[in-house]
């Protein structure tokens, strides 16, 4: 007689085991949880963590584990009475700024300086030039943009070791810019192995995507879907990485009349590992940053500093002071507003700053004509700053007293 | 002895003393307009300036000295500069120490411009190079008579002639290193009245071009030091030199590698910043080490593997390792050239059988070839000719470039235009303007109004970036309005209907300005014209063909295949020009007046477009046809020629 082999038996096991694995791979990585808001296609994923990263507004300021690379200016070359842009280094811990040169033997006030580099309109006279407006530390190495000789807006790597070495990390896409015509660099940043970027010189932008090193670029999203009338015109605005998705704001107008403006807009997330973005939050809103779920910026309709929850879409009013659009920067403890639509420096661009229930902590003024607030971290906030003397970059030590804290110019010492 | 017989070489050793005199000449007249320009630009005498500029450089030496040593200890407590092991920390180790001598160093002002003009002065390191190339190709002994290999029989005979002709090498380098830049120090004494001796014994560091020069020795010292430095410069070069032209054996293929090498190692000079991590093409690149001498004269680090390798160390390295490799393998191929074994291996005897059988096929081709066709054949094939050819193909498949434009909207909306309107300017396309022109008014107008309406600073925002989202249509608007006016004005001066056409492709097609593209063309050109004529001088046969009634024919059916050969390549270059240039901007209206092009709005003659670039490529195609013309002549006359002229003196002396 045959044996009969029951194989039902042995499976029961592997099942429960397998089903156990299952459950038991569901469970986050130690410190962070993910969340779906819905399930299906669609949902903004939500991630808790407790740390909050630092946040620049503007990708000016680069931060690494040692200190901070800003684009700035020479000291003035006494031979010639100009100074010259610099890329300068302000470093964690002994808090001083030098320009981002290795050499003892260099003056550095000319273009011989290693933290020099020439600017895009070395690209007319047949050299690689960079832009002043962009840098970005990634995975080790310093990244800014510019134009290649032969008319490629690129990526270039930078040594952050002050060599000021360099070479050439991607090619983003070819132009046909002359240096008599107008050319917006586009927005970039670089996070999960690509470089995200915003054409700004089109009416109906698009987010697009290329790997870092070169590739073909993949557009991620080319307007809003499911509106009827036809879009004129699509602007992308404050791409950033945060908690480890993309997050942009995007405005998009219908019809293309000159007398009625129509728009529809909102906040987007893009996931990095699908490229796929879907709307964490409806409507245009100005200014905003991301935390833990949260979505805060200032100024809607004069409400003053609201959250809204990207979990269930409600909105808390956090304070009601009076504020209009204000650009703003999370820190671990703090939220730290700029209020830029109060007035033309040194009246406007003062710093309010308000803990995470909302209580108003501190009003730092604006003592250096600042115009431009790029945000910061619990150590350190950068701006720039402007008047009939000249302009620069600034910093503010944000480990200083509320009664102490003033901006500085970020010179070199 | 082998070094003799470069000055048994007339002709060379005229080329010589030509450019020996020339780069004097020259570097009179570099003196001549440095003084002339300064006393045009600040009213002031060049020596002057230089005077103050001395003085200047001597009071703040030492404060220059003290400020690197301070910034030195400083940089030790900037966190990215004092890691350990890092190429920062080592490098601003090594260079405290390099400059810490430096401290003691006592200056005073010595009137030394020779030493200045001496170190700006580039053009005698040129010529130095170019008689070494010379040289080295002269003791290459390229196709000479077998007389020569008789002579020396035996695998260490010719292992010994090499050893000779590498020695003979040195002593040409440090001949014409010595020759050509002390006669440039000497004329700048005499020129300039100053007192050797006391110029050659004061401390280096008293002149401004050794401000960064961080050896403690006097000016002779440093000057030794930097003329055995280019000597062994110009050894490396002459060496590989030689060495190319014992692997090739054929003067035209060695000098088209050589040439080809040099315009390689022009674009990386040119083009590699001294902050590109590719850096080290550009210093160890014969241009840079024959052209500049900042590399003496200022004192760098390089990181190489994180640590902090003096520039000169590194140079001198691959200028060591470049040498072992080209003597190397100049001597393996003496030895083995001309094996005499009288064993012959079974493959030696195939590899015979199958030349052999080539050799007949070849033959019976050869017989059945005109005379054109002979030529053709020699100059391509015979001459390597072919190799110019195919590299100048190699050369435009890496120019090529066909990724598209990422145009803007001004752009696109530009290209939509000229697309619609293609024409002459008429009532559509104005009131398309018009209606554009309205449109951004109405936008203004809209703008203004709700913007100062706004209540929030949430629709101002919004208000604003609508607003800003109409700036590549306003930018198109103004574009196409200068075109247009610009048109219309062309039209009112010259009577000529002119047409909108679209410009960017033309602009292109102007600019023309791919430089590699263009010197890879001339070189090829140069070579093939080269091989046309090496040949027969080669073979022996020139007295023949002089002697010969039909040798005028002869040369002219060489310049015809010159020629036609320059065509093929120019039409080539044009072929890829216009070709790129279409696929990535487009290229249409080709029917319009010339005119229509802006940049070409003063072009008297009335043609179309097709027209006027016809011309243009035909003028151009003219001038490389002249120039082939100009280089055959001259090689008719230095190669041909010559054993005519031997011919009359010999008829003259008898």
């Amino acid at each position: 007689m045959k044996k009969e082999i029951h194989f039902t038996g042995g499976i029961k096991p592997l099942c429960v085991l397998a089903a156990g694995l299952f459950l038991l791979s569901a469970c986050g990585r130690s410190g962070q949880e993910e969340e779906q808001k819905q399930a299906g296609e669609g949902a903004v994923v939500v991630m808790e963590t407790d740390t909050v990263d630092t946040d620049f507004g503007f990708q000016c300021v680069a931060e690494s584990e040692k200190g901070y690379y800003i684009w700035g200016y020479s000291a003035v070359n006494p031979d010639r009475q100009i100074s010259i842009n610099m890329l300068l280094f302000k470093d964690k811990e002994s808090g001083r700024i030098v320009p981002l040169c290795n050499r003892p033997d260099c003056a550095h006030v000319d273009e011989e300086c290693n933290a020099y580099f020439p600017p895009t309109s070395s690209a007319m006279e047949g050299a690689d030039g960079f832009l002043y407006d962009y840098i970005q530390y990634y995975d080790g190495s310093l990244y800014v943009s510019g134009m290649s000789v032969d008319r490629y807006v690129s990526l270039y790597r930078i040594e952050a070791d002050g060599s000021g070495d360099w070479e050439l990390s991607t090619k983003v896409f070819r132009t046909d810019y002359d240096w008599g015509s107008v050319f917006s660099y586009p927005e970039i940043l670089i996070a999960d192995g690509y470089v995200y970027f915003v054409d700004w010189n089109q009416k109906c932008q698009t987010l697009e995507r290329i790997p870092l090193g070169g590739g073909t670029a993949e557009v991620l999203y080319d307007g809003p879907d499911g509106v009827s009338e036809d879009i004129s015109a699509t602007e992308i605005t404050e791409v950033k990485n945060i908690e480890g998705f993309v997050y942009f704001l995007t405005i998009s107008y219908l019809g293309d009349s000159a007398e009625l403006v129509n728009s529809v807009g909102g906040l987007y997330q893009c996931d990095m590992e699908t490229g796929q973005c879907v709307k964490a939050k409806d409507g245009y809103g100005g200014p905003w940053s991301v935390h833990n779920g949260y979505l805060y910026y200032g100024g809607m309709e004069g409400e003053g500093l609201c959250r809204y929850s990207m979990r269930d879409g409600s909105v808390e009013i956090l304070s009601d002071d009076p504020i209009n659009v204000p650009q703003i920067a999370l820190t671990q403890d703090y939220i730290i507003i700029c209020d830029q639509m109060a007035g033309r420096p040194p009246y406007g661009y003062s710093l309010i700053i308000y803990d995470y229930d909302g209580n108003r902590l501190a009003t730092v003024p604006n003592n250096i004509w600042l115009n431009k607030f790029y945000g910061g971290n619990s150590e350190m906030l950068f701006g720039s700053w402007g008047d009939e003397s000249g302009m620069g970059v600034c910093f503010l030590d944000l480990t200083l007293p509320f009664e102490e804290l003033h901006w500085e110019n970020f010179a070199v010492d | 002895m082998e070094w003799k017989k470069i000055l048994v070489n007339r002709k060379l050793l005229s080329v010589m003393i030509v450019l020996f005199l020339l780069q004097m000449i020259v570097f009179w007249e570099d003196c001549q307009k440095n003084d002339r320009i300064w006393m045009e630009r600040r009213d002031q005498p060049y020596e002057d300036y230089l005077r103050e500029e001395e003085e200047q450089h001597i009071d703040a030496y030492h404060a220059a000295m003290q400020a690197i040593m301070d910034q030195a200890d400083e940089m030790s407590g900037i966190s990215i500069f004092a890691e350990e092991n890092s190429f920062s920390s080592r490098n601003r180790a090594s260079t405290k120490k390099a400059f810490e001598p430096m401290l003691d160093v006592n200056l005073t002002y010595v009137k030394g411009r020779t030493i200045t003009e001496f170190f700006s002065f580039r053009f005698g390191g040129l010529c130095a190079l170019v008689c070494g190339m010379l040289a080295a190709f002269e003791l290459g002994e390229i196709r000479k008579k077998r007389v020569r290999a008789i002579t020396f029989p035996t695998e260490y005979g010719r292992l010994r002639l090499a050893f000779e002709k590498i020695g003979a090498l040195f002593i040409w380098a440090l001949i014409l290193t010595f020759l050509f830049q002390t006669s440039i120090l000497l004329e700048g004494m005499l020129l300039f009245h100053e007192n050797p001796l006391r110029i050659l014994s004061c401390p280096a560091q008293t002149f401004v071009c050794f401000a960064s020069f961080p050896l403690k020795i006097t000016v002779w010292q440093a000057l030794l030091l930097y003329l055995l430095y280019r000597t062994i410069i110009l050894y490396v070069i002459m060496t590989l030199a030689w060495a190319v032209s014992v692997i090739f054996d054929h003067v035209v293929l060695a000098a088209g590698v050589c040439g080809g090498v040099f315009a390689v190692e022009y674009f990386l000079y040119a083009k590699i910043d001294d902050n590109n991590v590719w850096k080290l093409l550009k210093y160890c690149n014969v241009w840079y080490q024959t052209a500049e001498n900042s590399y003496f004269t200022k004192y760098k680090n390089l990181n190489i593997l994180e640590y902090a390798v003096n520039r000169n160390t590194a140079i001198l390295t691959a200028l060591a390792i470049a040498y072992l490799f080209g003597a190397a393998v100049g001597i393996v191929i003496c030895c083995r050239r001309y094996p005499c074994s009288s064993k012959v291996s079974r493959i030696r005897q195939t590899v015979s059988a199958v030349k052999v059988r080539v050799e007949s096929i070849r033959g019976r081709f050869l017989e059945k070839l005109s005379l054109t066709g002979m030529e053709t054949y020699k100059a391509l094939i015979a001459q390597r000719g072919l190799v110019a050819i195919l590299l100048l193909a190699v050369l435009i498949c890496y120019r090529a470039d066909f990724t598209q434009v990422k145009r803007s909207t001004q752009q696109e909306l530009y290209y939509a235009f000229m697309e619609r309107y293609l024409g002459e300017p008429g009532e559509d396309s104005d009131r398309e303007i018009a209606q554009l022109a309205d449109k951004l008014e109405q936008v203004d107008i809209t703008f203004a109004q709700q913007y100062s309406e706004a209540a929030d600073g949430d629709t101002m925002i919004v208000l604003a970036m609508w607003y800003d989202s109409f700036e590549e249509e306003r930018l198109f608007l103004k574009q196409i309005q200068e075109q247009t006016e610009s048109l219309k004005n062309i039209s009112q001066e010259t009577g000529i209907a002119v047409w909108y056409v679209n410009l960017y492709g033309y602009i292109h097609l102007l600019q023309n300005d791919d430089a590699m593209l263009n010197l890879g063309l001339l070189l090829a050109i140069v070579w093939i014209c080269l091989g046309i004529y090496n040949g027969e001088n080669g073979s022996g046969m020139a007295c023949m063909i002089n002697s010969s009634h039909r040798a005028k024919f002869l040369y002219r059916v060489k310049i015809r295949v010159a020629m036609i050969l320059t065509s093929l390549v120019y039409f080539m270059v044009l072929l890829f020009e216009i070709v790129s240039v279409s696929v990535v901007y487009g290229i249409t209206g080709i029917g319009a007046p010339v005119q229509s092009i802006l940049d070409l709005s003063d072009v008297r003659i009335h043609c179309t477009i097709w027209q006027y670039f016809l011309i243009r490529y035909v003028v151009r195609w003219g001038i490389y046809l002249v120039v082939c013309i100009c280089v055959c002549k001259a090689l008719e006359l230095v190669i041909c020629k010559k054993g005519l002229f031997n011919g009359i003196k010999s008829r003259k002396s008898v």
